[in-house]
């Protein structure tokens, strides 16, 4: 940053040397031409604005695109290999949540039994799962948000392991409140896993919880597909290549 | 495949199944973060296509109906 600076220190001293008038300078100048201070003042502030877009501007521009790239990345690779080819009949729709931490937040159940403090200070200082990028073609619910205490993807990410699991079977164990259990469809099954954060210095990823990949199937009768170990063998082994590949992209 | 090769095994508690995962175990084939990015993205596609073959031959079993007139 202070090397940037200091292209604009020379032509910014310039202009205010000839915007202040200093009598000798001003002179000087009229003596070769009339208008010469207006010129000056002109074409340094012109060249500084310039360089300013040349060395700032459009290098930031260029990484916000490069930023929005590596959902068009994520996005083809799953249009073509998830969605349109594996599962026939039982399209997968990923998605990828990333944690938040929020101040307030009223979306975990609290148990009628207990304390009204303890209903109060449950609520305070939650974790949320923020979803960043959903498989396109798919839509979700948008009251359907989570907390890191909540569904297969909360426990993947609080737990750090993959987890698979079927729908039917589950929907009263995962902490959800009647207004959550109503926004989904409440068949098939889901598997996630979490996101490891890739340490660029030693070039492999560490045990920092990023994020959290969910694969998921919302078709009736999709949750047999999870009865054999070898289709959650391969499905694990899928899921946890493209979170790695989200580790390097997130 | 760029996980390095271990037994399978899950957990199953309360109906969930639960595997371990040690992001020790995975292989970063590459000397800079884009190559190694484009071979993640290689090892999930070779994945992804292992699952869509074991998935179809599942089918195709499924949907032979054995003898019939």
């Amino acid at each position: 940053m202070e090397k940037i600076s200091l292209i604009y220190v020379l032509p910014l001293l310039s202009l205010v040397i000839i915007l202040v008038r200093l009598p000798e300078i001003d002179r000087w100048l009229r003596s070769h031409y009339t208008n010469a201070p207006f010129l000056i003042a002109l074409i340094l502030g012109g060249s500084t604005i310039l360089m300013h877009i040349i060395t700032v501007v459009a290098p930031l521009k260029k990484y916000e695109r490069l930023e929005n790239n590596k959902w068009t990345v994520i996005d083809n690779l799953i249009a073509t290999y998830l969605d349109h080819e594996i599962f026939r009949g039982a399209p997968l729709v990923a998605n990828i949540m990333v944690p938040k931490r929020v101040l307030y937040s009223t979306r975990e159940p609290v148990p009628v039994t207990s304390s009204v403090f303890r209903r109060i200070i449950t609520r305070f200082f939650i974790r949320r799962l923020d979803v960043v990028w959903l498989s396109p073609g798919n839509m979700m619910n948008k009251q359907f948000r989570i907390t890191a205490r909540q569904g297969i993807t909360g426990k993947a990410y609080t737990t750090g392991r993959t987890l698979i699991r079927d729908i039917p079977g589950s929907i009263d164990q995962l902490n959800f409140t009647e207004q959550q259990k109503a926004t989904i469809s409440g068949n098939g099954f889901v598997a996630s896993t979490p996101i490891f954060a890739f340490d660029r210095k030693y070039s492999r990823s560490n045990r920092k919880i990023i994020g959290v990949v969910t694969f998921s199937s919302s078709i009736p009768g999709s949750e047999k597909i999870i009865k054999s170990e070898r289709n959650r063998e391969i499905l694990r082994e899928n899921i946890t290549e493209f979170s790695r590949i989200c580790s390097f992209i997130l | 495949m760029s996980l390095k090769k271990k037994a399978y095994k899950e957990t199953k508690v309360d109906g969930m199944y639960i595997i371990d995962i040690d992001p020790a175990d995975f292989e970063f084939k590459g000397s800079t973060p884009r190559e190694m990015l484009f071979n993640a993205i290689q090892d999930f596609i070779k994945s992804a296509t292992k699952l869509k073959q074991h998935f179809d031959s599942e089918m195709k079993h499924a949907s032979t109906t054995p003898g019939g007139s």
